[in-house]
């Protein structure tokens, strides 16, 4: 008997205080209001939701000066949505510290996501997972392939490229105390082709941990194609932004397509 | 009143700001001072037994709880660590006594395939049908959040008021007289989760 459900993740990337959409992690167009979105998240009852913070300061347009007041921009926001998300909330972006970390958790954040700490400070990875508890801290992974048809790991939203074969630098995160993975993939990043599963298969190959999947949803048959191929937790951004009650479009159509999701709901609150 | 116990380092910002969603009062409680005034105690819990037992006890608040639960007979709920808490011993990391008000032992969850740790909704069955805590609470809503590695190995199986399958069968949640105590999250599982607070709320 299987009492454990399929999760439908939604991601939400913020910059400059602005939800965007994110195309190859070069592009974001602006889509939406960052106060507005957790009101239709919680009437659609998503069943996660990760709050990415694309920070100024690694982004093209950057302003160095602005960059203090987008991240209080951030923290206003997960201010915001800590107090009204009766749902798993996942925060990263810009956490450098274990103060980060706290900031985050005292806000209502269930777990912290981490993706450049974990090559410029390991610490912070062992060092929180030992006092949350590893189930709260997500490591985060970009990925994409390289000129020789390799996967490698990116940190510093894709700009520095990861020495280390990404079969190694997964095992290195387990062994740093992270709980769960969140993958995402550069190469099909805002592209709607539907996810690698060639890089799906892999990371299932090499790591036990619970894995998040996104990056390249254009349709709902492409998180069809990830239960499909065992993954538990299928993740994006995009297209959630596209179409009026399109999370609940999505859980309906994974629910009737017999997957092994909650039942659609739509609440009023 | 309704107390929550906050000792650092837990989810107690989740649960009073579900709290306060519903308009249910209630104290902050960090010390054993604040214990004697409230009828109703709320003890959240993230991290591991142990850490859970030594925060416990640095702020002076183990004993009293012990004592106002276990002969006061106050209304507990534990959430997720908080209902391990009642157990005999964990065995998280080193082997940890605890409250030993119901009994069992909290272990890691014997998977052979299923991945660690147990991240996500599962869809809980009732053991206990009349149970207060899941009063009102429809077929559509129960479905709730968890995030453990461990889970309570409960002697007497009457203690046992719902639970999942995770290869093996697994306690979500407890019930004996006063004590009540969930292994999920209902502060994060919507509208399922929001009325089992207001149930133990309105003991």
């Amino acid at each position: 008997m299987i009492t454990k459900k399929n999760r439908l993740i939604v991601v939400v990337f913020f910059k400059n205080g602005n939800v965007v959409q994110s195309k190859l992690f070069k592009q974001h167009k602006v889509v939406g209001d960052p106060y507005v979105i957790i009101d239709r998240l919680s009437a659609w009852n998503a069943d996660e939701v990760i709050y990415l913070n694309i920070r100024p300061e690694l982004s093209n347009l950057n302003r160095q000066d602005k960059k203090i007041k987008y991240q209080n921009d951030f923290d206003k926001i997960i201010e915001f949505v800590g107090k009204k998300a009766f749902m798993p909330l996942t925060v990263g972006g810009g956490i450098k510290s274990l103060h980060d970390v706290e900031k985050y958790f005292e806000m209502g954040a269930d777990k912290i996501s981490i993706n450049s700490e974990i090559t410029n400070n390991p610490k912070l990875i062992i060092e929180s997972s030992k006092i949350y508890g590893s189930q709260s801290i997500v490591a985060s992974i970009d990925i994409k392939m390289d000129d020789d048809n390799q996967y490698s790991a990116y940190i510093n939203n894709g700009k520095t490229k990861i020495i280390s074969q990404l079969s190694d630098y997964i095992k290195q995160i387990e062994d740093l105390g992270a709980g769960e993975l969140l993958i995402n993939n550069i190469d099909r990043d805002g592209m709607g082709n539907g996810y690698d599963l060639d890089l799906l298969k892999l990371i299932q190959k090499v790591s036990k941990l619970p894995i998040i999947f996104a990056g390249g949803v254009g349709n709902f048959n492409h998180f069809l194609q990830g239960i499909e191929n065992n993954l538990n937790s299928v993740a994006a951004g995009n297209i959630f932004h596209y179409t009026e009650n399109s999370y609940y479009e999505a859980i309906k159509f994974l629910h009737e397509q017999n997957c092994n999701t909650r039942p659609p709901v739509i609440n009023f609150y | 009143m309704i107390g929550l116990i906050n000792y650092g380092g837990g989810n107690y910002k989740s649960v009073s700001n579900t709290l306060e969603y519903l308009n249910i009062d209630f104290i902050e409680v960090k010390d054993y001072k604040n214990l004697s005034k409230v009828t109703h105690i709320i003890l959240p819990g993230v991290g591991t037994y142990y850490d859970l037992v030594s925060k416990l006890k640095s702020l002076n608040l183990y004993d009293e709880l012990l004592y106002q639960v276990g002969n006061k007979k106050i209304f507990y709920l534990g959430i997720c660590v908080g209902m391990q808490l009642l157990s005999n011993f964990g065995y998280e990391n080193i082997k940890t006594k605890g409250f030993g008000l119901i009994e069992g032992s909290v272990e890691k969850i014997p998977v052979k395939n299923e991945v660690l740790p147990n991240i996500g909704w599962h869809n809980i069955f009732l053991e206990k049908k009349n149970s207060l805590l899941f009063k009102n609470i429809d077929s559509q809503e129960m479905f709730f959040y968890f995030v453990h590695s461990y889970y309570f190995n409960l002697k007497q199986k009457e203690n046992c008021s719902s639970s999942i399958y995770y290869e093996e069968k697994i306690t979500a949640s407890v019930e004996k007289d006063n004590i009540f105590g969930v292994q999920f999250h209902p502060e994060k599982s919507q509208s399922g989760g929001l009325k089992l607070l207001k149930n133990f709320c309105n003991l």
